[in-house]
C-alpha cells in the first residue's frame, strides 16, 4: 500500500470534523454560561487559585478519578477496570496517536485528523523515528477499550457480574449514544485492520489484517469501514451533550472547580450545574440507598435525582422522600455531594420561610457556666440521655447548665434539611445568642443533628463538642474512670455524626472502656441509616419500619448484648423493633462509671475531725 | 403569670356546619392517608418544642382544619419550628411533619 500525503482531504473526515467542531464550540458555550453564573464569591475563588497548586492538585485527581477510576476499582474490580479501559485507554490513544503524528511529520501543526485516521495516510511499510513502538502501543490501548466493550456489553445484559444488583434504564438519547460510542472502537479496529492488509502494523491490527486479507478483497472496503469509523465519531459527539456522557467532559471541570474551593453551601447555581452534569448516571447509589433495597421506592435515589433535573420533570414528593443519610454521597464515583443538592433544591418547595418565630423574641439570659449542655429537641423525648450525662458532668466536677426544653429552640437543622434556609436562620440566630449569653467556654450537645448544625451553621467562637468527644476527653484527663465490663456490644453509626461529620473513632474508643465492641457488617462510612431521619418528610412508617428492622437484624447478628449507639433519634427509632437493649453512650458511660473512692488524706482529716 | 396548673376554660366554640369547608381537609387526606389514623390523643401537642412559648397546638390545629376551618389557622402553622418531635411519638405513625407542611401547602395554594 502507499503512502497518502497527510495534506490531502479525504472525504470521510467530513462527519468527524463537524462532530468535533460542534461540540468544542457546545461545551465552550455551555461552561462559560455556568461560570457566568457563579456567584461573586465563587468567580473570586476561581480567579485566586487558577495559578497555585490546587491546580496541580486538581490535574492529579483527574488523572486519578476520572482516567483511572480508583474508587470504582473500590466498589468492584471489573467494573473500574471496563471504565478504566474506555477513560484512561481513549485517553492514551488520542495522546499517542498525537505523538506518532508528530513523530511521523516532524511538526506538531497537524490537522486534527490526521492523527484519528493515521493508518489510512501511512502505510505500514513506511518506517520512522520509534515507528514499531507507536504501532504496538496503538493496538494495545486498542486493545484494552475492546476489552472493556466486552464487559460493558456483559455489564448491560448480566450486570450482577460487575457487582451491581440494580442499575439504570438508559433513555432513547442515552441508548443512540451507547450505540455509537460501542460502534467506534469495533469500526476503529476494522478499518485499521483492513488498511494494513498483507502487510501489518502490530500484533492485533497486523495479524487481524493479515487474516482478512486472506479471503476478502481488502482494497476496497478500507474507504467503507473509514466512513463508519468517522460517522460513529460524529454520532456520539453530536449526541454526548445530551445524553449521559456528558459527564466526560464536565466531571473533569467539576473535579477542577472542587479542588479551586468553590463552596457548594452556598445556594450557587453555576456550581450546581457542573456538579448535577457531573453524573454519569452509572447507578452505583442505588444499591446503597436503603429506600430502594429495604422498602421498594425507586423513584428518589440520586440518579434519579440528576436525571429529574436535567429533564425538569423534578417533583416535590420524590425530592422529599430522601432520607438524607449519605450513604450515596459516599458510594458516588464522582464524589457529588447530593444531600446538598437536595436541601438546595428543596427550597423551591420550602413553605416556612416567612415564619418569624415571634414568641422567640424575649430570650431568657441564660445562666453562667462554663459548660452549657444542649440536649436538643431529641434528646428530651429520651430523658435518661440527659440524666446521664448531667450525672456524668456532677462525677467529673464540670461546671456546666443544662439548656432546658423551656429557654431553647430547636436548633434549625430541620428546616435546612427540608429547604427553609430563611426559617432555619431565624432558629440559628436565636440559639446562637442564647448559648453565647451563658458566656461558655465550650458547647456540649448529645444530638449529631445539633452537633452538625452547631459545626457547620452557628459560626460559634467556642468550641462545639458531641457528647462522645467530650466524654472521651473526660475520661482521658482522667476526670472520669469506667470500669470495664464483659459486655458485648455493637456500635451503630448515626447518619449525621458519622457520614456527616466525620466522628467515627470517638464513640468507640469511649464504649470500649466500657466492654467488648463487636463489629458489624455495616460500620463507619458503610453504615446504615436507622430510617428515623429527619430529613425525610415523606416517608411512611411502614416503609420507615422495613428499614429499622433490616437494620435492627444486621445488628443484631454478631449477637451483642447491648446496641450502643450516640444519638437520641436512632436510639428511639432502633429500640422500636430490637429485642436487645439499646442505649445511648451516655447512659453505657454512667452505667459504668466508677465512683470516686474518698482519697486517703482527705479520710484521715476527716477521722481526725471526728476525734 | 397566673398559675391555670394546666387547666382553664375553653372559648366557646360554635360548630356551624353551614360555615364549613371541607375541601382542604379532603385534599390533605388524599396527599397524607395516615391522618386518617390519628385518634387525637394529644401526644404531638405535648411533646412539640413551639408549644410551650408560644401555646402552639397541633391537635387544635389538625381538629379544626378536619373539621373545616382551615382558613383560621395560617397564623398558627407560623410558629412550627419543623423539628419533628410530633412524628416520632405519634403512637399512630401519622407522619405529622408532612401534615404541617401539606396544610401549610393547601392554605396558600
Amino acid at each position: 500500500m502507499s503512502t497518502i500525503p497527510t495534506h490531502t482531504f479525504p472525504l470521510f473526515v467530513v462527519p468527524f470534523l463537524i462532530g468535533l467542531l460542534f461540540i468544542s464550540v457546545w461545551l465552550l458555550f455551555l461552561f462559560l454560561k455556568w461560570i457566568g453564573e457563579l456567584d461573586r464569591n465563587g468567580l473570586v475563588k476561581f480567579g485566586q487559585n487558577i495559578l497555585t497548586k490546587k491546580t496541580l492538585r486538581a490535574i492529579g485527581e483527574v488523572f486519578m478519578e476520572s482516567l483511572l477510576h480508583r474508587k470504582l476499582f473500590r466498589k468492584n474490580p471489573l467494573l473500574g477496570y471496563m471504565h478504566m479501559c474506555f477513560a484512561f485507554g481513549w485517553f492514551m490513544i488520542i495522546l499517542i496517536g498525537k505523538l506518532e503524528v508528530i513523530a511521523y511529520s516532524g511538526k506538531i501543526t497537524a490537522r486534527p485528523y490526521v492523527a484519528i485516521f493515521f493508518k489510512h495516510f501511512v502505510s505500514p511499510e513506511e518506517k520512522f523515528v520509534r515507528s514499531g513502538m507507536y504501532s504496538f502501543l496503538m493496538d494495545f490501548f486498542l486493545l484494552m477499550i475492546l476489552s472493556g466493550l466486552f464487559l460493558a456489553a456483559l455489564k448491560r445484559f448480566r450486570s450482577k457480574t460487575l457487582g451491581m444488583t440494580h442499575t439504570t434504564r438508559h433513555n432513547r438519547i442515552d441508548r443512540w449514544t451507547l450505540a455509537f460510542l460501542w460502534l467506534i472502537f469495533p469500526a476503529r479496529f476494522l478499518a485499521e485492520s483492513i488498511a494494513s492488509g498483507s502487510e501489518g502494523y502490530s500484533f492485533l491490527t497486523g495479524q487481524t489484517g493479515r487474516l482478512l486479507a486472506s479471503f476478502l478483497p481488502v482494497q476496497q472496503m478500507e474507504i467503507p469501514f473509514w466512513w463508519i469509523y468517522s460517522i460513529a465519531l460524529f454520532g456520539f459527539f453530536i449526541l454526548l451533550p445530551f445524553s449521559r456522557y456528558m459527564h466526560i467532559p464536565t466531571e473533569v471541570a467539576y473535579i477542577f472547580l472542587k479542588n479551586w474551593g468553590l463552596d457548594k453551601r452556598r445556594v450557587n447555581r453555576g456550581f450546581t450545574n457542573f456538579e448535577i452534569y457531573s453524573c454519569s448516571r452509572c447507578g452505583v447509589c442505588i444499591d446503597v440507598c436503603q429506600l430502594k433495597t429495604q422498602a421498594g421506592i425507586g423513584t428518589v435515589q440520586a440518579v434519579n435525582f440528576t436525571r429529574d433535573i436535567r429533564s425538569g420533570s423534578l417533583c416535590e414528593e420524590d425530592l422529599k422522600n430522601c432520607l438524607m443519610c449519605g450513604r450515596c454521597n459516599e458510594a458516588c464515583p464522582v464524589g457529588i455531594d447530593i444531600t446538598l443538592q437536595k436541601q438546595m433544591y428543596r427550597g423551591q418547595f420550602a413553605r416556612f420561610d416567612k415564619n418569624e418565630f415571634t414568641y422567640l423574641n424575649t430570650p431568657t439570659p441564660a445562666e453562667q457556666s462554663t459548660v452549657v449542655y444542649f440536649p436538643g429537641c431529641m434528646s428530651s423525648l429520651s430523658p435518661g440521655i440527659e440524666q446521664s450525662m448531667v450525672k456524668i458532668m456532677e462525677q467529673a466536677g464540670e461546671d456546666f447548665k443544662v439548656l432546658g426544653d423551656e429557654q431553647r429552640a430547636c436548633c434549625g437543622r430541620p428546616m435546612l434539611l427540608s429547604g427553609n434556609t430563611e426559617a432555619a436562620q431565624k432558629l440559628i440566630a436565636f440559639n446562637r445568642d442564647f448559648i453565647l449569653s451563658s458566656n461558655a467556654k465550650m458547647l456540649v450537645t448529645s444530638c449529631p443533628i445539633c452537633y452538625k448544625m452547631f459545626r457547620e451553621n452557628y459560626q460559634l467562637p467556642i468550641p462545639v463538642l458531641h457528647h462522645s468527644e467530650y466524654l472521651l476527653q473526660l475520661a482521658e484527663t482522667g476526670k472520669i474512670e469506667m470500669e470495664k465490663q464483659q459486655l458485648r456490644m455493637v456500635y451503630h453509626d448515626p447518619c449525621d455524626l458519622g457520614r456527616g461529620s466525620k466522628i467515627y473513632d470517638q464513640p468507640r474508643q469511649l464504649l470500649q472502656q466500657a466492654g467488648t465492641l463487636v463489629p458489624s457488617n455495616f460500620e463507619r462510612e458503610n453504615a446504615l441509616c436507622c430510617g428515623g431521619s429527619l430529613g425525610n418528610t415523606k416517608i411512611n412508617q411502614a416503609s420507615k419500619d422495613k428499614i429499622t428492622k433490616h437494620l435492627v437484624e444486621e445488628l443484631s447478628a454478631p449477637n451483642p448484648e447491648l446496641l450502643a449507639t450516640a444519638c437520641p433519634v436512632c436510639k428511639r427509632t432502633i429500640a422500636r423493633h430490637s429485642s436487645i437493649k439499646v442505649m445511648d453512650i451516655a447512659e453505657v458511660v454512667a452505667e459504668n462509671i466508677r465512683k470516686k473512692t474518698i482519697q486517703p488524706n482527705v479520710k484521715e482529716e476527716f477521722e481526725s475531725l471526728l476525734k | 403569670m397566673t398559675h391555670s396548673f394546666g387547666y382553664s376554660i375553653s372559648q366557646s366554640r360554635e360548630t356551624n356546619w353551614d360555615k364549613l369547608d371541607h375541601r382542604f381537609a379532603d385534599k390533605l387526606l388524599d396527599l397524607e392517608p395516615s391522618v386518617r389514623l390519628c385518634v387525637g390523643c394529644g401526644s404531638c401537642t405535648g411533646t412539640c418544642t413551639a408549644a410551650p412559648r408560644s401555646g402552639f397546638d397541633i391537635r387544635k390545629v389538625h381538629t379544626r382544619f378536619r373539621r373545616g376551618e382551615a382558613g383560621a389557622f395560617v397564623a398558627e402553622l407560623e410558629k412550627c419550628m419543623f423539628c419533628g418531635k410530633c412524628s416520632m411519638v405519634c403512637p399512630r405513625g401519622v407522619n405529622i411533619r408532612n401534615v404541617m407542611d401539606l396544610m401549610k401547602k393547601l392554605i396558600e395554594a
